[in-house]
């Protein structure tokens, strides 16, 4: 169809203008911005996770600091003379107050990376930058050569101790606890519990055994008892292998863990767990209505103006705002169904809402609501593409008009009823703003799925990719800590997007060329 | 740069850790089930970390948290549907009522913690207080505190600054926006350029990012691209927000965090509740406190309320 | 052969026919209940804003039994205050107590005397008069005064009937008119402000009525028999009739609402003029509510220009550049990343633009402004340069592929300006050019403002456009092109000429579905704004648009509460713009596609 421009390649485009450079100009510039979005996300979401180098810095007036090089910023200052200052993540917040310093360049007088000084991940309070003087026993000096390979291996016998206590907490001592705090008298489960205890007590203890003693980089030298160690490493002294291996693990992290430290430290894995649930329950519900809706547009509905007109509409409702679907949700789901079930079915539970406050449930309805468009559209468009002949010929072979639907015109519409899910799939993934009325929680410590009866809590809040970047972005204490994390949530979320998306695509690419097929044959 | 957060003492240390290891010894009989509680988002984080640490100490403890804002708690709290109600404001006379009519007598309000607002500018700026007057010319256009004339820019508060003054703030919904409406601005209205952003976090980094902007946040929420100004009462005095001027009260921008109990006078204390409380008026409880950026009790008011819930020493 | 006859075959055949019934029946019931669902949002928007502007309803019933007054229909003055009046025997006089603001600050009492106003301070040990002010013409005399909630206004009502809003002034002991409800009418007799409220009842001649202190008017009727003796916990005024007790319930829960006080300005309390103003009170306080729709429809609109200020222009450029010169194996593989585009989620590109894009822009605004202007000059220089070289490295560049390889010319451009921005400020603007535009042009700049909003939403809206203008092109039948082109026409006058007015409504409604998306988009405005309800072009000031205001306050408003049913109105009107301007686009395509047919029908 497009041979006249075959015709016209060969030859020198001459007096066409300026006009064509502005225009491939504007390709050029919108291909940029997209390049330059993916590669920030990619580079400062995956950086994050590679152990940067400790920096000791001697400033003019002698004073030292220790941390890793963040950025740096040139501006003018409000006196009006030019600046460039750089930020270093210096740690030890418990000790200094603070875990970020702003330098002023001009006052760096030398910077150095000593190999000995370390990294160490805590469970509160976030990181020290410090560097290790000794080990401690029991509060007695230990002289074991080399110092940096005993403290690893020391840390090492503490974690395993710490996955012992927690998983004998969890799953000895919490059932007895519950066992006999409902009122059961059972001499055996109650001492099966002081000895679970008394084993916790002695695992403590030993967890609690050494520590190790550091000096910042002010000087100032406490020994931090291991057990609040969560990793330690040396940048400075690691090998490119090593830091990718470590680059590795702390992806895992953050990929695998739930977020610590309100939100500011720790990984995503409730919000992955809560938008897939999300998504899925919403695919569950969106498939059959959107393909029944077509089917019967396309297929049942009289042909006139009035199916017409509702056509229209319902590819119209595919560009109202997410937001008013986000009010309707919460108008008529939240409020209105389910403050009735909450009147119905748990009204001894009120006034505390049931199923009259944002959650799964409804998040997934009302996206469901939202991607129904989608869904109808796609379904349409695929029903439309099934030559007349197929439908014709099932039925003058004897079908009914069903047997037609669900033997020929259904199957040959698969890849586009897939297509429409994949799409809705793909827009829900990504959608905040309503659900930010109809049930996201900014932490949710039980996910909605989990070993208590029914299992599947479709009335809890979830945590979801997409608002944890907003959420972290805006919310959380402490900014600059959460800014790196932020990057990867949202190159994590537009991952998962773009994947849905190109299979989508590829998917009716598929179809087209199948239909072009049938359609020539 | 003062430091806002104090150190845990390094003598503390040994205490805490031989508590937290001698604590599921001394405990008596098993402590588990779910504690509800229903209340505000302020103190969502903090209800949720001394959850945690409940956890950790009294394995088969849950905390069952719905934090949709103080107004929720009290009538939770009349109802029975939980016992545990963290209010970021105190509870109106109309709610006290309520809880009293439905149970016969008062709650119990606990502090539980102290939060100090306070005004950021960026850290090139050289401003070093502010009068109440003068946030509230800065702030709002109905100028309620006394203030003739609006401030919109540096010049007026900083001689040889030039530039209009930019102003960053929470939105309507939130706490920190009613405090510094009720307190700074004598109830009047925000000018419509305040901009309202979503998060202290992002008000915080606003102003980071602009010299000439002013902006007001949970003092937890200072990084070092900001610098928090002092305030000049109206005795003149000059008072930096800190956790020591934010404890004596003299800081005028604070509110008290609460937790609401029903408790009656008379009746054993369930053994969870008591482990809760005990757990959020311990030294460990208050860390937790300080290392959310919040301010925590003094010694002498922790010990007050302790030994009037009768909880033992620590 | 079958046997049609036998009865198992016909039970079969009936069962199957039965199936088919059934089968397409709950199809259509399912059809229709989604679709009916689907369409219910526009429904159920009306459904609940609709009550805003239902009239109220003032009605008699009987009282019930042991029913009290609480509160009073005149605040009590304190007890030594009374007596002083009475002492001085002026306690007959209309009068109200009021709050103001310093420099006159504290409680003063209004005594009307005459056609004056009398203004006596009470901080003293005894009241003291301040000021003494006519406040209506001098023929007439006032006859009720009452000070509204809060404390802050003064409605003061006369003989001739006028009704008239006072507010101390801030500067003066003085007061200032700020609203006339009505010039003349029935002699007033009374005026009874509702307890805990800006509403008031007004007693004349005629009747009763009810007035909003913005609203005005908002209710007409006939006074029962009697007195009033008060108004009930519940807000409903007993009324005395010869010994029975009537009671005057006085349904208006949205009686500060009406069309004037969503889109015109409004004198507020505490403001020297009417303004257009946003600001919702928190619940249960007494500060007055300010529900101007104006500055938020306005900073949708602001938001959605400046996106689509940047976003047709490259859009369509993109679009004709790849319908027109693109190879077409080429053209396979940018159409779908251009629409992967459009699936990165607006809260990933509103934190970009609000904490990454804003303070950048705002370090480097000369840089940023000068390659608004630079980058098409820098396309142009492209071009001229191009046709200089020799024709082996133009057969290297050829122009089809110019959409990819001008892109390391313009990133290095851009990355020139920005490193330049520094010294270009320095130069040009003594370096501020902050301050530059404040002196000369009067632009305040806000870190959020209109540029960046434009930027992170242009960028986002650029596909569906790009999307929708390069099918419409590009479905132009062949034969057109192609007859252009053999009669000599270059390939951009073959465009100009006659592609494009073949495609022009398809172009529109691309632009269309562009701008409703650009209206409805939340999270790039939430982020990257400072959600300031400003009226103001200026592209260096925020806006606070429809839909950022509704994920902002929906969650905190109160179900049936006036805020909540303001929110579900602006929801609505987004809903009405949106549907109304795809609904325009798909009508428009629908033609083109006709057309289409119609002129490629030999294809």
């Amino acid at each position: 169809m497009r041979r006249w421009r075959v015709a016209s390649r060969a030859g020198l485009p001459r007096g066409e203008g300026p006009w064509p450079w502005l225009a491939a100009g504007s390709l050029a510039l919108s291909l940029l911005m997209l390049a330059a979005l993916l590669l920030l996300l990619a580079g400062r979401g995956l950086g994050h996770f590679w152990p940067a180098p400790v920096e000791l810095v001697t400033l003019d007036d002698g004073r030292q600091l220790a941390g890793q090089r963040v950025r740096e910023e040139r501006r003018q200052t409000l006196q009006g003379s030019p600046l460039r200052e750089r930020l270093y993540r210096t740690g030890n917040r418990d000790l200094e107050g603070d875990a970020w310093r702003w330098v002023p360049v001009a006052s760096i007088a030398t910077h150095e990376h000593p190999a000995d000084w370390a990294v160490i991940e805590r469970q509160r309070w976030g990181e020290l930058i410090v560097r290790p003087l000794a080990l401690e026993e029991n509060g007695r000096r230990l002289t074991e050569a080399p110092l940096w390979e005993s403290f690893t291996a020391r840390l090492a016998r503490v974690q395993a101790l710490r996955v012992e206590r927690d998983a004998l907490r969890r799953q000895v001592i919490a059932p007895l606890a519950r066992h006999l705090a409902a009122g059961h008298e059972d001499a055996e489960a109650q001492a099966r519990l002081a000895e679970a205890r008394a084993r916790v007590g002695e695992l403590q203890a030993a967890m609690a055994r050494d520590a190790l003693v550091v000096e910042s980089a002010a000087g100032e030298r406490l020994s931090v008892p291991l057990e609040e160690m969560v990793a330690a490493w040396r940048p400075n002294a690691m090998s490119p292998l090593q830091k990718l291996a470590a680059w590795g693990a702390n992806l895992w992290h953050f990929l695998s863990e739930g977020p610590r430290a309100a939100n500011t430290a720790g990984g995503v894995w409730p919000a992955i767990f809560g938008t897939v649930l999300m998504v899925l329950l919403m695919s569950v519900l969106v498939t059959p209505f959107g393909v029944l809706a077509a089917v019967y547009l396309h297929e049942v509905a009289p042909q006139g103006r009035l199916t017409g007109w509702v056509r229209i509409a319902v590819r119209n409702l595919a560009g109202v705002p997410s937001i008013v679907y986000g009010v309707f949700g919460l108008g008529v789901f939240v409020y209105g169904i389910g403050g009735r079930l909450d009147e119905w079915f748990f009204a001894d539970s009120l006034p505390s809402p049931t199923f009259g406050t944002g959650g799964l449930l409804w998040a997934s309805l009302t996206l469901a609501l939202l991607t129904l468009p989608v869904v109808i559209v796609a379904t349409e468009e695929g029903l439309a593409r099934i030559p007349a002949q197929q439908r014709e010929a099932a039925l003058a072979l004897g079908a009914t008009r069903a047997e037609m639907l669900r033997r020929v015109v259904l199957p040959m519409a698969l890849p586009a009823m897939l297509t429409g899910v994949i799409l809705a799939i793909a827009r829900a993934a990504g959608e905040v703003a309503p659900l930010m009325l109809v049930g996201v929680a900014k932490l949710a410590p039980q996910v909605p799925l989990d070993g208590d009866f029914p299992y599947l809590h479709l009335e809890r809040k979830f945590m979801h990719l997409g608002y944890h970047v907003f959420d972290v972005g805006f919310h959380s204490g402490d900014v600059e800590a959460a800014l790196p994390l932020v990057y990867a949530t949202a190159l994590l979320l537009v991952g998962v997007i773009l994947v849905l998306n190109l299979t989508a695509i590829l998917l009716r690419h598929h179809l087209r060329m199948r239909h072009a097929r049938l359609r020539s044959r | 740069m003062f430091c806002i957060r104090h150190p845990l003492r390094p003598s503390a240390w040994p205490l805490l850790l031989l508590w937290l290891i001698a604590a599921p010894l001394q405990a008596g009989g098993p402590i588990a089930g779910t504690l509800h509680s229903i209340g505000s988002e302020t103190l969502a984080g903090l209800m949720l970390r001394w959850g945690e640490a409940l956890e950790a100490e009294h394995p088969g403890v849950r905390l069952q948290l719905q934090a949709s804002g103080s107004s929720t708690a009290p009538p939770a709290l009349v109802a029975g549907t939980s016992r545990l109600g963290p209010m970021s404001r105190p509870m109106s006379a109309a709610e006290r009522a309520a809880f009293e009519a439905a149970h016969g007598y008062p709650p119990l309000a606990l502090p539980v913690a102290l939060d100090a607002l306070a005004l950021f500018v960026h850290r090139d700026n050289p401003l070093a207080a502010l009068s109440l007057a003068q946030v509230d010319a800065i702030f709002s256009d109905t100028r309620r505190c006394g203030a003739t004339l609006p401030l919109t820019r540096w010049g007026g508060l900083l001689p040889g600054i030039d530039g209009n003054i930019a102003r960053y703030g929470r939105n309507s919904a939130s706490g920190s926006h009613g405090v510094m409406r009720r307190v700074a601005l004598c109830g009047g209205d925000f000018r419509n350029d305040v901009a309202e952003l979503q998060g202290s976090a992002a008000v915080v980094a606003a102003v980071a990012n602009d010299p000439r902007g002013i902006g007001y946040a949970g003092l937890g929420y200072l990084t070092p691209g900001v610098r928090a100004l002092a305030l000049e009462r109206d005795d003149g005095e000059v008072v930096r927000p800190a956790p020591g001027t934010t404890l004596d009260g003299s800081y005028p921008l604070t509110r008290p965090l609460y937790l609401y109990l029903n408790l009656a006078p008379g009746e054993p204390w369930p053994p969870l509740e008591r482990a809760f409380v005990e757990l959020v008026l311990s030294a460990e409880g208050q860390a937790i406190v300080e290392e959310l950026g919040f301010v925590a009790l003094s010694p002498e008011r922790l010990a007050e309320s302790r030994q009037r819930l009768g909880l033992t020493a620590p | 052969m079958i046997d049609y006859s036998s009865p198992a075959v016909r039970r079969r055949q009936r069962w199957r026919l039965v199936r088919d019934r059934l089968a397409t029946l709950l199809i259509g019931a399912c059809g229709t209940g989604v679709i009916v669902a689907v369409l219910a949002i526009g429904v159920f928007l009306v459904m609940a804003a609709w009550p805003l502007f239902s009239s109220p309803r003032v009605a008699a019933e009987p009282a019930a039994p042991g029913v009290e007054v609480a509160y009073p229909l005149a605040a009590p003055l304190p007890a030594g205050l009374e007596a002083w009046l009475q002492e001085q025997r002026l306690d007959r006089l209309p009068r109200a107590l009021s709050q103001a603001q310093p420099p006159f600050a504290g409680e003063s009492l209004w005594l009307a005397e005459g056609h004056r106003l009398t203004r006596l301070a009470l901080d003293g040990e005894a009241p003291r008069v301040v000021a003494r002010l006519p406040v209506v013409a001098a023929e007439q005399r006032i006859t009720a005064l009452a000070t509204l909630a809060g404390g802050r206004s003064l409605v003061v009502a006369d003989d001739g009937g006028g009704l008239r809003r006072w507010a101390p002034e801030p500067d003066s002991p003085g007061l200032r008119p700020v609203k006339t409800y009505r010039e003349r009418g029935p002699a007033i007799q009374a005026l009874w402000p509702l307890p805990e409220s800006r509403r008031f009842l007004v007693r004349d001649t005629t009747g009763l009525s009810l007035y909003e202190s913005l609203a005005g008017r908002r209710w007409q009727g006939e006074a029962p028999a009697g007195e009033p003796l008060g108004f009930d916990a519940g807000g409903g005024l007993l009324w005395q009739d010869e010994g029975r007790v009537q009671r005057l319930a006085i349904e208006a829960p949205h009686a500060e609402v009406s069309w004037r006080t969503l889109w015109l300005p409004q004198p507020y309390e505490g403001h020297a003029a009417p303004q257009q103003r946003w600001q919702s009170a928190s619940e249960g306080s007494l500060d007055e509510p300010k529900y101007g729709l104006a500055p938020l429809a306005w900073g949708t609109l602001k938001a959605a220009a400046y996106a689509l200020l940047l976003a047709i222009p490259l859009a369509l450029g993109a679009a004709v550049f790849s319908a027109c010169y693109l190879p077409r194996r080429l053209r396979e593989r940018i159409k779908p990343t251009l629409e992967l585009m459009e699936a990165l989620p607006g809260v990933v590109i509103g934190f970009i633009a609000g904490l990454v894009l804003a303070p950048f822009v705002e370090r480097h605004l000369a840089g940023g402004l000068a390659l608004i202007a630079l980058l098409p000059l820098v396309m142009l220089l492209a071009g001229g340069l191009w046709t200089r070289l020799p024709a082996a490295w133009r057969r290297c560049l050829p122009l089809g592929w110019a959409g990819l390889w001008l892109m390391p010319w313009l990133a290095l451009w851009v990355a020139l300006a920005l490193w330049a921005s520094p010294w270009l400020e320095a130069v040009l603007f003594d370096g501020d050019l902050r301050g530059w535009l404040e002196a000369s042009l009067g632009l305040g700049y806000d870190q959020r403002n209109a540029l960046i909003v434009g930027l992170a939403m242009g960028f986002a809206v650029i596909p569906s456009i790009f999307a929708l203008a390069e099918d419409a092109l590009s479905g132009v039948p062949a034969s057109l092109g192609e007859g252009a082109q053999a009669l000599g026409a270059t390939r951009w006058q073959t465009l100009w000429k006659v592609l494009l007015p073949a495609a022009g409504p398809g172009i529109f409604s691309a632009v269309m579905i562009g701008a409703g998306r650009a209206v409805g988009e939340t999270m790039i405005v939430l982020m990257a704004t400072g959600n300031t309800a400003l009226m103001s072009a200026s592209p260096l000031e925020g806006m606070r648009s429809f839909a950022a205001n509704l994920a902002i306050e929906l969650p905190e408003a109160v179900p049936g509460a006036t805020h909540y049913r303001v929110l579900m109105l602006s929801a609505l009107l987004l809903f009405l713009f949106t549907f109304a301007v795809n609904t325009l686009a798909e009508l428009v395509r629908r033609r083109l596609r006709r057309r289409y047919r119609q002129l490629g029908a030999g294809r």
